[in-house]
């Protein structure tokens, strides 16, 4: 087994980057799935395998393709050697374990299970005892590898019962910052500054700030700075130190640490002596009373009589940084001051100094924190206006509210019928500007009226007084089709027109039209409301095929797309026969005449032709309704004739009385 | 005429004996501050922590017994040179020379300054120890009566309002910052100041109550039931 010493102390490892991977490798002979963790700390590799590993296997560790242990990592077989590994550890593991003896503990541990794989994160001896974890120390910052576990039975140590496999890239430490920081004394404290190198954008240019550490002239080094110092880019950082003793000399350091955390060796080191006087006591108590809009604070008169005044200073949000916030010095005997400049519900931080007759001030006191309340809702918004966009679209424009603590704007919106508005905006809305687009997967309704209020939100959530709109939605989309359409000759009298309404609700009337073979649409009916929708043409004319088409008409005057159906319309009653039919033979031919028949829808007269009286007729032509009369040119002797009115509809009379042909006289 | 002058010679007489009696006493009591002062500071320095090591000892109750004990013993002989007379407090201001680092022969010397009357050796001394104990309230009401006596009021006024705002529940102090208030006409001032103090102290009875007493003194009595009713939490 292949180790590196010294071992992070059990449950300190510095994680800075872990890879989990899971291969599945195969069926029920393949190697099954497992997980490798991968932790790189320190510039050396830990690698966890899935568990630890049962009597009789052992990991086998590879890197890239080539293998790191020579034999399999079985861990240490006796427990009494196990002990001896997990030396401090034990303590941790009988915990973990609930056992008491270093033989149960080791056994539990051996068996797996959950506590096996809390020992092994938890404790790296005991991970490195019970064979669950590799050390690989000769890795190189900045580089790649692929690290694969495979377990193995000892006695075939070529077959894997499972594998896994990770990636890791081997990360830089931080640099450790150079030169030493340059301090000095200012206003009674040691101040600190030092210039970070230029950001070069480098993969190993990770330092994004400093720990300032500090030790007295022969004391260990410390931690003095809560918060890390940011690296800046423009300019140099620094670090105040308020806690100094006067006339101490003090020890200063800088550690430099990434994005993870990690902090590089300590820099040099520079010593600056605190000043030798200091300025007066700070108050022993200082306490704040909040009201709207503004912040009280008060604190206990100093007991030393060359104080002359006090300073307040300030910290907002949470922030460490303290700025002074009184102009003038408040005055010895008037311990108070009230702060009018907070914003919203923030919370802010006070302390204040003292200062003496020479302007000296004194150490902080401790500070005091609070949250600003604020009651006052912001100003209403004005000027609001609603502007139709296309695609039945809604732009809300609005002057903005000037409130310093403006968190934005909601905006609401409600239908004509609603008691409620609906919040729009799911964020309070920065710009004084919103588009409705209506809801998630349709525009707005057409034809309907909406309002909208839009009110200011500050930073407590006060709500300002809402301004109003109100716009009614354009309608211009035509309604939706009837659905079906179905005509039927009643009767021969008129045709019935019957259709299911439209599915829009916006449905005002319908309109029923008959176009004719020339194209002219003729308007039959219009029917309003949806209980009967029939409708019937008495105009039709009797004979031509036309087409009755239904159009649905909403109520801003918009046209569906017709629904039509196609009908040749026919009278169902045959014309009278024509009467007192002649046939007269000369030079011509036979000439034909009759009486005129009176029928409001005559189109003609058809004649026929027979040898017999009651033999087959011949058809031989159709006349007009305005000439009662026909020449047959081929008219035989002796050839009988009949003659039939026929109406537009194509009915057709009863014959007229045979008539036969005779000669001239 | 014998008669008289030997009653006369043995007045004088008893008179310088009993000088004589009250040297030996001063300085056999000089002698046991500086063998007990000693002791202190020796037990003091045994329950320091060691050197390099991170807290106190684990108090030992023999060393906080014999600490105990020197304090007492240091207290019983400074009130005997105190009471003295100029002897006594001249003792004393030997022994505070001699031993600039304890705190009860400093503290003895102000109180025999007081007990002789004078007040600016008061202040002087007071001031010089202040420096080391700036928040120390006994030192802040020998000053505040130093200044009374050299008819400074407002800086009396100023060492007893900061008396007073160290420690709020002491009655002495309230009741004389009160009559200093009352007598430079400043009533209206600390009322001002107990609203204050109230911030500081929101749940202390006390406190409370003195603004009632502050209120009622202004003749502000609605005032005054407003707070007590809130105190006891009435509904007006």
């Amino acid at each position: 087994m292949r180790t590196s010493s010294p071992l992070p102390r059990a449950g300190a490892i510095g994680i800075a980057l872990m890879v989990w991977t899971g291969v599945a490798l195969g069926q029920s002979d393949a190697p099954v799935q497992g997980r490798l963790a991968v932790v790189v700390s320190e510039g050396r590799v830990f690698v966890y395998p899935t568990r630890v590993p049962a009597d009789g296997e052992g990991w086998i560790i590879s890197r890239d393709g080539v293998r790191l242990t020579a034999e399999p990592m079985t861990g240490v077989l006796d427990p009494a050697a196990f002990g001896a590994m997990v030396a401090n550890d034990l303590a941790l593991l009988q915990r973990i374990t609930a056992r008491e003896s270093v033989v149960e503990v080791y056994r539990r541990l051996r068996a797996g299970g959950t506590a096996a794989g809390v020992a092994q994160i938890l404790s790296p001896r005991a991970a490195l005892a019970l064979g669950a974890l590799y050390v690989d120390s000769t890795v190189t910052a900045g580089e790649t590898h692929a690290y694969t576990a495979q377990l193995v039975r000892l006695s075939r140590p070529d077959s894997a019962l499972r594998t896994a496999q990770a990636t890791v890239r081997v990360v830089d430490m931080p640099v450790p910052p150079a030169p030493a920081p340059n301090g000095r004394v200012r206003d009674e404290a040691i101040a600190l500054e030092w210039t970070p190198p230029a950001f070069t954008g480098a993969p190993n240019d990770i330092v994004v700030a400093y720990v300032v550490e500090r030790a007295d002239s022969t004391g260990g080094f410390a931690r003095i700075s809560a918060l890390p110092v940011m690296r800046l880019a423009d300019r140099a950082s620094g670090f105040r130190d308020e806690a100094v003793e006067p006339h101490h000399l003090y020890r200063y350091r800088l550690r430099a640490a990434d994005l993870l955390g990690r902090l590089s060796e300590p820099g040099p080191v520079t010593a600056v002596r605190a000043p030798n006087v200091r300025g007066p006591l700070p108050p022993e108590q200082v306490a704040t009373q909040v009201s709207d809009g503004r912040i009280r604070v008060v604190w206990t008169v100093s007991p030393e009589p060359e104080v002359r005044g006090f300073h307040v200073e300030r910290a907002a949000g949470g922030d460490s940084v303290f700025t002074r916030v009184t102009r003038a010095m408040v005055p010895a005997d008037a311990p108070e001051w009230v702060d009018t400049l907070v914003s919203g519900r923030e919370i802010y931080t006070y302390r204040v100094r003292a200062l003496d007759g020479a302007g000296r001030a004194g150490p902080p006191s401790n500070p005091t924190t609070t949250r600003a309340l604020d009651q006052r809702p912001p100003a209403m918004p004005t000027g609001l206006t609603a502007t139709p966009l296309p695609g039945h679209r809604v732009r809300l424009t609005w002057t903005a509210v000037p409130d310093p603590d403006l968190r934005g704007y909601q905006v609401q919106r409600a239908e004509r019928d609603d008691t409620l508005f609906a919040t729009l905006t799911s964020q309070p809305l920065r710009a004084a500007v919103f588009v409705d687009s209506g809801y998630s997967a349709t525009p707005l309704e057409p034809g309907r009226s909406y309002a909208w209020r839009v009110v200011a939100e500050d930073s407590s959530g006060n709500v300002s007084a809402p301004a109003d709109a109100r716009l009614r939605i354009v309608d211009d989309e035509p309604p939706e089709a009837a659905r079906t359409i179905a005509l039927r000759n009643h009767l021969g009298r008129d045709v019935e027109i019957v259709w299911t309404g439209s599915p829009s609700l916006d449905v005002a009337r319908y309109v029923v039209e008959r176009v004719a073979t020339n194209g002219t649409p003729v308007v039959v009916a219009s029917v309003v409301g949806s209980d009967r929708l029939e409708a019937r043409d008495t105009t039709a004319p009797r004979g031509p095929t036309a087409t009755w088409r239904v159009i649905a008409v909403d109520s801003a005057g918009n046209r569906s797309a017709p629904r039509a159906d196609t009908l040749t319309f026919r009278d169902l009653t045959r014309p009278p026969s024509p009467r007192r039919l002649t046939a007269i033979r000369d030079d011509s031919g036979a000439l034909l005449r009759w009486e005129r028949v009176v029928s409001a829808d005559l189109r003609g007269y058809v004649i026929y032709r027979a040898e017999r009286s009651d033999g087959p007729r011949t058809r031989l032509a159709e006349v007009s309704a305005a000439t009662p009369r026909y020449v047959d040119r081929a008219g035989p002797r002796g050839a009988r004739y009949v003659v039939r009115a026929v109406d537009t509809s194509g009915n057709e009379s009863a014959e007229s009385p045979v008539a036969v042909l005779v000669e001239a006289p | 005429m014998i008669h008289r002058a030997v009653c006369l010679v043995m007045l004088c007489g008893g008179a310088a004996a009993a000088r004589a009696q009250g040297q030996t006493d001063v300085a056999a009591a000089a002698r046991a501050v500086r063998q007990h002062v000693a002791d202190l500071q020796r037990a003091e320095r045994e329950l320091m922590p060691a050197s390099g090591a991170s807290g106190l000892r684990r108090p030992d109750d023999a060393i906080l017994e014999r600490r105990d004990r020197a304090r007492a013993e240091i207290a019983r002989d400074l009130d005997r040179l105190i009471t003295a007379g100029p002897g006594g407090r001249a003792a004393i201001q030997r022994l505070a020379a001699e031993l600039p680092g304890a705190e009860l022969v400093r503290r003895a010397e102000i109180r025999a300054a007081i007990a002789a009357d004078d007040p600016a050796a008061v202040l002087r001394l007071a001031d010089r120890l202040r420096v080391s104990m700036p928040r120390d309230t006994q030192l802040l009401r020998w000053r505040a009566e130093a200044y009374d006596a050299l008819g400074q009021t407002a800086e009396a006024l100023r060492a007893r309002q900061a008396y007073w705002e160290l420690a709020p529940e002491d009655d002495g102090g309230w009741r004389a910052l009160v009559h200093a208030h009352e007598r430079a006409g400043s009533l209206a001032r600390l009322r001002e100041s107990v609203a204050r103090i109230r911030i500081l102290h929101p749940e202390s009875r006390v406190v409370r109550e003195q603004e009632i007493e502050i209120l009622h003194r202004l003749g502000r009595y609605d005032e005054a039931a407003r707070i007590a009713a809130a105190t006891r939490g009435d509904r007006l």
